[in-house]
């Protein structure tokens, strides 16, 4: 809200406020992206661990981190969260990697940073932290703005996507999840539907784009979250991202 | 007429020519001829010998008087052994190889005989050599003390000096001859005995032979990597790099995971082992124990690292 208003009201006055467009040195504190690819099989405790850990990451961090759990089959199990789309993601994520797959997996900002594995749910939060300390640090030069339309089981996405900084941006897309908190209690952020932007060609510096998203469902059975993220077109890199419970 | 007077004179000088040639006559050197020594022969019994030898040389002389023969023996080395004035002498050829000539020149009391040579070839020295070293032990434990002994070609000259060094340990006095005895050192190792033993001459080829002293200390294992606390995936196939001596050598050297052999490589003059290990073990803490076994007594040291497995389920 703030930020629609930093838009609206600007005309004439000091463009030197970091988070208006307008202003060349604006930039904006990036919000981190944790995306982690897990499932439920227990038959070791390992999801476990890194699902306790990110719930401890998420207390500790609160809202400069936003947390989504991707869920996959395994060699030998079914997931019942599974998503096809999740598994396009996941199998783009770890193309960049090597070749082993597995979870519990979890990519920080896509794959800037990446926490493969646990073995126990604190040693699982000191990896988590260590490969967040440099991305919590950083800057970018997109701001969010999001609001949304409930419409029964679905919710329409109202994005706008600015540009700040000096320079242009090409090949974007803005994607959006609805994460849900589940009946099992470590289940707190189980990806449940999601839904992307077309490619954005271009982005001026100073811009704002209304994004356009279709209506996504939500679990109503749950506590719903939606979140939007900007990414490249190549969906490696993400560069800000932006979450509200949905209501 | 005349003649006839002259005739006593003529007479009496005859018969004082003829009472002098009876008195002459008389004296029978008076007629005899000067002989002086004729050598006929001069010979050796070796014209090839080694330094110190001795040689036998004889001279045959065609002497027409009776007289005493007087010998008088020369040569440009060695030496003659006395008695020297007689037709037979003997001679010690000299230290150093060549050709040597030796002259005899025979004398009677009318002169002496032209000089007459001959010549032996002296071979050079030869550097004495080591047949085989025994020792008591070739392996000991520090500060054991053991005999060492040497065979050469030729045990009997008198010019032999032996010079016996070692990289560690000590020789007990006296050591400059064929038999000795050596003090192992405290610290255990190979230690290389050497022998070299010399004539007036010449030194012969330097032999050695290794005594290995035994070490009680355990080997020396550091793992190089992984560092501790390492993080790895599980299931991930990972290098361990350990450094391993003994002062022995080494045996073997083994890793393990978890306390459950993985490999196992023979030891090598190189310090550093390579192994590599898939960690199929649980996730959590796993130990990495790399363990080496010392040649000779079997003694075992070891280094640990604990690292990390981070579990995964595999996915498709």
């Amino acid at each position: 809200m703030a930020f629609c208003l930093l838009w609206i009201s600007c005309g004439g006055i000091p463009r030197d406020n970091v988070l208006d467009p307008e202003n060349p040195d604006s930039m904006a504190p990036h919000k981190v992206m944790i995306e982690a690819f897990v499932n439920t099989d227990n038959l070791s405790m390992v999801n476990e661990y890194a699902l306790l850990a990110l719930d401890s990451l998420a207390m500790l961090y609160n809202d400069r981190i936003v947390i989504a759990e991707y869920h996959r089959n395994t060699a030998k199990y079914e997931d019942p969260y599974h998503a096809e789309k999740n598994e396009l993601l996941y199998q783009n994520y770890v193309s960049q990697f090597d070749d082993v797959k597995g979870v519990p997996d979890i990519y920080i900002n896509g794959t800037s940073q990446r926490v493969q594995g646990a073995s126990s749910a604190s040693f699982s939060l000191f990896r988590l932290e260590e490969a967040l300390a440099e991305e919590i640090l950083k800057n970018t030069y997109f701001v969010f703005d999001v609001k949304y339309a409930r419409q029964g089981s679905f919710v329409q996405p109202d994005v706008w996507l600015g540009r700040l900084g000096t320079q242009n941006m090409n090949n974007i897309l803005v994607k959006a999840i609805i994460v849900s908190h589940v009946s099992t209690p470590y289940l707190q952020r189980v990806v449940h539907a999601v839904v992307e932007s077309q490619v954005i060609p271009y982005i001026a510096h100073g811009e704002k784009l209304k994004i356009n998203l279709p209506k996504i469902s939500i679990n109503p059975e749950a506590v719903n979250t939606m979140i939007v993220y900007v990414t490249d077109a190549n969906m490696t890199t993400i560069y800000q991202c932006s979450s509200q419970e949905i209501m | 007429m005349k003649l006839q007077n002259r005739d006593p004179l003529i007479i009496r000088i005859l018969m004082v020519a003829l009472f002098c040639m009876v008195i002459l006559r008389c004296d029978s050197d008076f007629f005899k001829t000067k002989e002086v020594p004729v050598i006929t022969d001069l010979s050796a019994d070796l014209y090839e010998v080694d330094p110190g030898d001795t040689v036998c040389v004889t001279v045959v002389v065609d002497d027409q008087n009776d007289e005493a023969l007087q010998y008088e023996w020369s040569a440009n080395g060695g030496q003659f052994i006395p008695p020297m004035n007689q037709p037979q002498v003997l001679w010690k050829a000299p230290e150093n190889g060549g050709n040597y000539k030796i002259t005899v020149v025979v004398s009677n009391v009318d002169g002496e005989s032209d000089p007459c040579s001959e010549v032996i070839y002296v071979r050079d020295k030869e550097p004495p050599e080591i047949l085989f070293m025994e020792f008591e032990a070739y392996e000991v434990d520090p500060g054991d003390t053991i005999q060492i002994s040497v065979t050469l070609k030729d045990m009997e000259d008198p010019t032999l000096e032996y010079h016996w060094t070692a990289d560690g340990g000590q020789f007990l006095a006296p050591a400059n001859q064929a038999v000795i005895r050596w003090k192992a050192p405290a610290v255990g190792g190979e230690y290389q005995i050497t022998l070299a033993v010399s004539n007036n001459k010449k030194q012969s080829e330097p032999r050695s032979e290794t005594v290995v002293v035994r070490s009680f200390a355990a080997p020396y294992v550091e793992i190089t990597a992984p560092e501790e606390d390492g993080v790895f995936r599980q299931y991930d196939t990972i290098g361990i790099t350990a450094i391993a001596n003994h002062q022995n050598g080494i045996e073997s050297v083994s890793l393990y995971l978890n306390e459950t052999l993985v490999s196992t490589c023979n030891g090598r003059d190189e310090e550093t082992y390579s192994f590599s290990c898939e960690l199929t073990g649980p996730e959590g803490v796993s130990v990495l124990r790399v363990e080496a076994v010392a040649n000779i007594t079997g003694i075992i040291g070891s280094d640990e690292r604990n690292i990390r497995v981070e579990g995964i389920i595999l996915g498709k």
